[in-house]
Formats: structure tokens, sequence, C-alpha cells
């Protein structure tokens, strides 16, 4: 019987805890259309979210696509189509890797950030002195980042795509001896528009995951220190979890 | 005026305010005392319209917060200023900043004529030359000294303290006090206040209201609540650990 109820309480937690996260995207996005427009505010929030993400997505891109092109290498060398190197890392990049890894790299530098901040806003009472001051918080702090974090996470994965593709072409081409004009004209071949355009319809939604998540948690955090960092954890591995669950969704959709 | 009447507040089944009557006279400092628990910051945040009622009335100049909602709220709410425990500044914002906010954001006046009011806020705090310091570069004294500015800026109608010397040193206290007179001679809004020092509580107000048990047991002026007859007010007013108030 005790199980049961256990079960029954963490469901209802649950569903509570979904419930007002959609009531605060459904703030967010009423706030959004509604004016004053605080550009200043988003393009602050870009410069935070996009250019100082900008080294670690280089780095974790160039890898990526090392690695691919390494693995790749061997694998297709055994089907003597070494060739289809190029197509594999594009394809690879522009539909998976480039926004699942983006929007993780992402979640780790600036959506965990964005939670210790707002957490420490709450703890400390600032989001209460806005409230007073009859200045929305949601507008004033939620808003520019959420808008922020969809606008710069499609840019950061198309660096992140192209990047990739040339740590790719370092590797087979430069390393391995595949003819760089069989590199580049496979992928020519193989991506289509519909490839990059599902790419940017997933970093898109994960833009807005992420930024979701992560300011949903700041802004509801528990008490004290404590709440902060729980509040941080709880932000990276949710926003984690459904980035991945979201793309599996979205590519069954998309393909 | 600010009238409460019957309010009503439980958290995760605990109720914490059992039903609230208090009544907050237009130009009086009111002071709200109770032992730590007693629901004394509950009440505080219900008053300013962060928190909303299980049920009762919070009835500002006529309006009842409890049951306003979006622009109606933040038009009772603009009358408001609040002074945080804590200071509760900005702290990506420099002083300067901090105080300029609400001007800037909610009246919309160029950069000369915020910059005049702030300087002269800032001069009147005793904060003059100080707004390019942030609030982790200043004391504690001073934070509250720019709490106490950013919400003047504004001229409210009602003034709220939470706990404004807890944690400052005797000079400092008395320098807030003396601030916050100069600051009521100059312009008469309603104080209220939530605070533990009985001193502070005894000096500065003109109303003390004591919360015992998420009620308000006793509301009377500083010189009358202490020849209380009540055996709570008597126990919490001479800081006696024996009486009807519990510790724990």
């Amino acid at each position: 019987m005790g199980f049961f109820i256990f079960i029954g309480k963490r469901t209802i937690f649950y569903l509570r805890e979904m419930g007002r996260m959609f009531l605060f995207l459904f703030r967010f996005i009423l706030s959004a259309v509604q004016p004053p427009y605080k550009i200043v505010r988003v393009v602050n929030e870009m410069h935070f979210i996009g250019v100082k993400s900008l080294f670690i997505i280089v780095l974790t891109s160039g890898f990526t696509g090392m690695v691919l092109g390494l693995q790749g290498y061997h694998t297709l060398r055994k089907f003597g189509s070494e060739s289809a190197l190029g197509s594999l890392v594009a394809l690879s990049l522009i539909r998976e890797l480039g926004p699942v890894l983006g929007a993780l790299m992402v979640t780790a530098r600036a959506g965990s950030a964005m939670t210790a901040e707002l957490g420490i806003m709450r703890i400390s009472e600032q989001i209460d002195a806005l409230d007073v001051m009859t200045l929305d918080p949601i507008k004033f702090l939620v808003e520019p980042k959420m808008l922020a974090g969809i606008i710069v996470l499609p840019l950061l994965v198309a660096i992140f795509d192209v990047i990739g593709i040339y740590g790719g072409y370092l590797v087979g081409v430069k390393l391995l001896g595949i003819n760089a004009a069989r590199y580049f004209d496979g992928m020519k071949e193989s991506v289509e528009w519909r490839d990059i355009w599902s790419g940017a319809v997933k970093s898109l939604a994960f833009g807005l995951i992420v930024t979701w998540v992560s300011c949903y948690k700041g802004y509801n955090c528990g008490h004290g220190a404590k709440g902060v960092s729980d509040a941080t954890t709880e932000a990276v591995v949710l926003s984690a979890i459904l980035v991945l669950m979201w793309d599996y969704f979205l590519t069954s959709i998309l393909h | 005026m600010i009238k409460v009447s019957n309010l009503r507040k439980s958290f995760e089944g605990v109720e914490v305010l059992r039903g609230v009557d208090l009544e907050i006279p237009t130009g009086k400092t009111t002071a709200i005392i109770g032992k730590s628990g007693a629901g004394k910051t509950v009440l505080f945040k219900h008053l300013v319209g962060l928190m909303r009622p299980d049920s009762g009335s919070i009835v500002v100049d006529g309006a009842d917060i409890a049951a306003l909602k979006g622009r109606a709220l933040n038009n009772v709410k603009r009358k408001f200023g609040m002074v945080f425990q804590g200071g509760a500044l900005f702290d990506s914002l420099t002083v300067f900043e901090n105080v300029a906010l609400p001007l800037k954001e909610l009246m919309r006046l160029s950069g000369g004529e915020t910059a005049s009011k702030v300087n002269a806020m800032l001069r009147e705090v005793g904060l003059p030359g100080m707004g390019d310091k942030y609030p982790d570069e200043i004391s504690g004294g001073m934070k509250k000294r720019v709490a106490l500015a950013r919400a003047l800026v504004m001229s409210p109608e009602y003034l709220f303290f939470d706990e404004p010397t807890t944690g400052l040193d005797p000079i400092v206290e008395t320098a807030i006090h003396a601030l916050m007179k100069r600051c009521k001679s100059l312009s008469p809004a309603t104080y209220v206040l939530v605070s533990h020092d009985i001193r502070e509580v005894l000096e500065m107000s003109d109303l003390v209201a004591m919360l015992h048990e998420g009620a308000v047991i006793e509301c009377s002026p500083p010189g009358e609540i202490v020849k209380s007859s009540n055996p709570a007010v008597r126990q919490f007013l001479s800081g006696s650990a024996e009486g009807p108030i519990q510790m724990y």
C-alpha cells in the first residue's frame, strides 16, 4: 500500500511541476509579445550566451569532427567506401550532433549560469524587489534570456557544423589522405536542404528548452545556497534529458 | 490606510496566519513585532502584494489587493516602497543604477533628470559620490541607505521596512533611525516596519502590533503596549524565556 501511495505522490508532484513549467512558458510568451521590448537586454544576453560560448563550441565541434573523421574512415574503409567520409561527417553533424552537442554545451556553460544567477536573485530578494517596484521579473529578467537563447543557439549550431566538417577534413584529408574534392563532393551530393532545415528546427527547439528549463529552475529555486545548487543541478540534468528526448521526437517527425 | 481583515494563509497544511486583523493608519509608523516564526514576514509579504492569501482582505485606500490582479494591482503597488532586510540591491548594477532603475523603467525620465534626482537622493541618505560603487563594495549600513534611497526616489505613500537595522552596529543603527525620522519629516509617508529590536520599535513607531500564533493579539501605541496585561506581550517585551511564548 505504501508503495502505491509513494507512486501516487510522486506522480502528483511531477504533474504539478509540469503544470508550473507550462504556466511559466505561457507567461514568457505573453511577455514577449507585449511591449516594451528589452532589445538592449536581449543583445547583452546574446553576447553572454553566444559570444562567450564560442570558444567551447569551437573546441568541442573541432574534436567531434576529428573523431567522426577518424572513426568514419576506419569503418568505411572496411567496405571500400572512404569517399563517403564527407557525407558521413556532414550528415551526422548537421542532422544530429551539431544541434544536440551544441545544446548540451550551451546548457553546461550558459544554462547553469542562468539558473545560478536567477537563483541568487531569488534568495537575496532581488526578484521580490523588482516585483514590489511593479517591474515584471519575467519581462525584466527571463524574457531577454529566453529570446537570446532561441536566437543564438541556431547560430552556434551553424558554427559547430562548419568547424566539425573542417575537423573531419583535417583528419580525413590531411592526415589519412582522402582526396579533398571527393570529401566535399560527396557532401554536396548527399546533404539536402531538408537536412539543414531539420538541424535548424532542432536547434531552435533546443534553444527554447535549455533557456526555459534553466530560467524556470533558477526563478523557482529553494532556500539558501543549497537551493541554488540543487536548482542548478536539476536545470542541467533536466535540460540534457529533454534535449535528448526531443531530439528523438523531432527526428521521427522531420525525417 | 491599510485594513487587514481575517487574513489566513497556510503552507502545506500548516496555518501560519490564522485570521489577522490589523489597521495601519495613514501618516503613522506602525511596527509589527513577534517571535521568529510568528508569521511577521508572511504578513509583510501579503501587505506589499508579494503573496496572495487563502482568504481575507487587505484593503489599501479602498482597494482590496488580495482580489486585484495585473495592472489594477500594480496601480496600488506603485504607492509602495520597500527596504528589504538585506537591502536586495541588484548586485550587477552600481549604487547609482540601483537607485535610477525605477525612475528609468517606470517614469521614463531623461538621463539628466534621472541623474539629478538620484544624486539628490544619494546626498539625502548621506552617500554623495558613492554612485559608482557596486553593492559588494559597500558596508551593510550603506546598503540599507541605498535601499532606502531606491525606495524613496519614487516618493511612495507607504514605506515598508523589513528589519531595518538587523546586523548593524549600534552607531550605524542610530544613524539609520535618524535617517528614517528625517525622511519621514521630509515626505510624510505611512511607515510599516517589522523588527525584533524592542528599543527600535518603541522609539520609531506610533503604533505597535504584536503577532502571536498567527494573529494580532494587541495593537496599541508604544506607551500603552509596555504596560500591557497580556502575558505573551509582556514576555516578548521583557525577553523572558518563561511564559506563554514557547521557544520551539
